[in-house]
């Protein structure tokens, strides 16, 4: 049997009328006498929380349906496939953040690697925390590649900004310092490296093939349609001030830069979307579909995050099975989440089991001034 | 009773592929020895895949003078005895296209009751024979299974058999037709030195590779995902 990972035959762009939408209607009575015969639905209470822990020890929200049974396959066909998965946590200033990326189960059970990815960085005063989280498009073969270089580029710019601004600088208006940070130059970076790495694997299979001509053109230009062909990306980034203002609030911003991740911020326990949810209404800031490189002109949206907050950033591997977070899954990450776990429980949160979603899925919360544990 | 997005967010996906198959007369022998080859194979294929299992929804149906359900659409873990096709009758397509709406419908309505979010149906339509119905009628059944007023109007793919099988019989019965708006489909011809055995042998395999696709789409893509097509380049031997 072939597993060729084969998707539809044409960018992710602009066509998404092109593939049949997932039918909307009538949402309908969950009826015991159809249930799957395999993994019986538990009885609907409201009440009664609906996740618990498989005998493997992951968490189940709701049906796990067969994913216990998934079985990792190594990534063979990449040289140096990334870790399965990658977690970080730690306090700084008046903030704690957590940070989880973990291979999903179609790419484990497939032998592929895990194509998302984030990075966060400090300025070296610790003042300003910048993170980004990008979702390889597996249209690309190299496209984890393309995530790492872009979460690297995106953030390395911006904390060399970051380092140079004045501790007391004169602007007074957020927007207008999130505005004038240098997000060109950023997004150029971030291109540019993608670039450069997709001319590296096209040079090494024109010279195996021979192709002179081919080659000749190569080093002349590359667009980003053709390297997107080999490796692309989502790209999310923000920056939150480790230090809380005079009025006790952090300064924060949100740039969803290129396609489909989301963001919710937890204030007085509830979600509230930042991004455009999918077939959603709600948005502060608006989704573009396409993956970088590309030509892009970020919208930046500033925000003020008050003592007690917390905001995630997702990739659409939590993002798809979170919906507009008022499902279990968000019940059940509003429970876990609501205060910073511990950082190895927070991957495992992430990682629960939840039938027919099974994509790599990266998610970095920062909570500001939560409360301490006190044993 | 639960808010209308708590369900929303609480749905998992499906997948649903239905096999359409001619079992008129002319199918007896080899091909319809072929064509019962095709759900072993495919249950074999999905079965050593847990993700697969968990989000592909297979059915089949047979037509001849009429047509009937063979395989209720359903998980394929649940099937304890694979059914067997057998042979009568004449070729309505008109039947296979009226049968394959009643059956749709009736499937969407358990799949979304059962707390699916459902993409829009594929079928992978085997024949080795014209349609014996009147013009009128075909077209009107044709009509009511690809209604854009049917939200789970399906994309159907026609594979001819045999290289005496004009094309152009089969096109009229490709949906999406390129000029609509959607991915377009297109009929395949078996051209190669086999016989209709041999071709339905390939069209197994192309089944499961566009489902295994199709199934890593909506795993990597989530509800941007979806159905993906048979490539042409595995179907060298067909026009």
């Amino acid at each position: 049997m072939r597993y060729d990972g084969r998707k539809p035959p044409a960018e992710p762009v602009d066509d998404d009328a092109d593939w049949p939408a997932p039918l909307d209607g009538d949402p309908g009575e969950p009826d015991a006498g159809r249930a799957p015969v395999v993994e019986p639905r538990q009885p609907d209470s409201l009440n009664e929380p609906r996740w618990h822990r498989h005998l493997d020890e992951r968490w189940v929200v709701e049906d796990e349906g067969r994913q216990p049974l998934v079985r990792p396959i190594v990534a063979a066909r990449v040289k140096s496939p990334p870790p399965d998965v990658v977690v970080d946590g730690a306090d700084a200033g008046a903030i704690t953040f957590r940070a989880a990326s973990v291979r999903g189960l179609s790419h484990q059970e497939r032998g592929e690697p895990r194509q998302d990815a984030y990075a966060i960085r400090f300025t070296r005063d610790q003042r300003w925390l910048v993170g980004c989280i990008a979702d390889g498009v597996s249209d690309g073969a190299r496209s984890h590649e393309a995530a790492a270089e872009i979460v690297d580029r995106l953030t390395g710019t911006l904390i060399d900004f970051l380092t140079g601004l004045p501790r007391e600088d004169p602007w007074t208006d957020w927007q207008s310092v999130a505005d004038a940070m240098p997000w060109a130059e950023a997004v150029d970076a971030a291109n540019h490296a993608v670039t450069k790495r997709a001319r590296e694997h096209l040079r090494r299979a024109y010279a195996r093939q021979g192709a002179e001509e081919k080659l000749r053109e190569l080093e002349e230009s590359l667009p980003f349609a053709h390297v997107r062909t080999i490796m692309s990306a989502t790209a999310l980034v923000f920056v939150v001030e480790t230090v809380a203002s005079a009025d006790g609030t952090h300064r924060a911003l949100l740039a969803n830069l290129a396609g489909d991740s989301s963001a919710f911020l937890l204030r007085d326990d509830e979600w509230v979307p930042m991004v455009a949810i999918k077939n959603e209404g709600a948005e502060i800031i608006s989704s573009t579909v396409r993956p970088m490189p590309d030509r892009i002109e970020p919208h930046v949206a500033a925000f003020l995050l008050r003592a007690g907050d917390s905001f995630v950033v997702m990739t659409d591997g939590l993002g798809d099975p979170l919906g507009s977070a008022r499902g279990t899954v968000g019940a059940f990450l509003r429970e876990k989440w609501r205060t910073p776990p511990d950082v190895l429980a927070f991957a495992q949160h992430l990682a629960f089991y939840k039938k027919t979603f099974t994509d790599d899925r990266t998610a970095v919360m920062v909570w500001a001034s939560p409360p301490r544990r006190r044993r | 009773m639960p808010e209308p997005t708590r369900q929303a967010d609480d749905k998992v996906l499906a997948l649903a592929f239905y096999l359409l198959v001619d079992v008129s007369y002319s199918m007896e022998g080899a091909p319809l020895r072929a064509v019962n080859q095709i759900l072993p194979e495919v249950i074999d294929a999905i079965e050593e895949s847990p993700t697969l299992g968990d989000v592909v929804r297979l059915g089949a149906l047979d037509f001849a003078n009429d047509a009937q359900t063979v395989l209720q659409l359903g998980d394929l873990r649940n099937v304890k005895n694979i059914p067997v096709f057998t042979c009568r009758g004449a070729t309505s397509y008109a039947a296979a296209f009226h049968k394959l709406r009643k059956d749709i419908e009736r499937d969407m309505a358990e799949m979304k009751a059962d707390g699916f979010k459902v993409y829009r149906p594929a079928v992978f339509f085997i024949t080795d024979g014209a349609p014996t119905d009147q013009q009128a009628e075909l077209d009107t059944a044709f009509a009511e299974l690809t209604d854009p007023g049917f939200k789970a109007r399906p994309n159907i793919i026609p594979f001819g058999v045999t290289p005496s099988l004009e094309k152009a019989v089969l096109d009229p019965w490709v949906y999406p037709k390129p000029s609509d708006s959607g991915k377009s489909m297109r009929s395949y011809v078996y051209n190669g030195t086999g016989d209709a055995a041999t071709a339905i042998k390939q069209i197994a395999e192309v089944l499961i590779t566009s489902i295994v696709a199709s199934a890593n789409s909506v795993s990597d893509a989530g509800t941007a995902g979806g159905f993906v097509p048979p490539a042409d380049e595995d179907l060298d031997d067909w026009i």
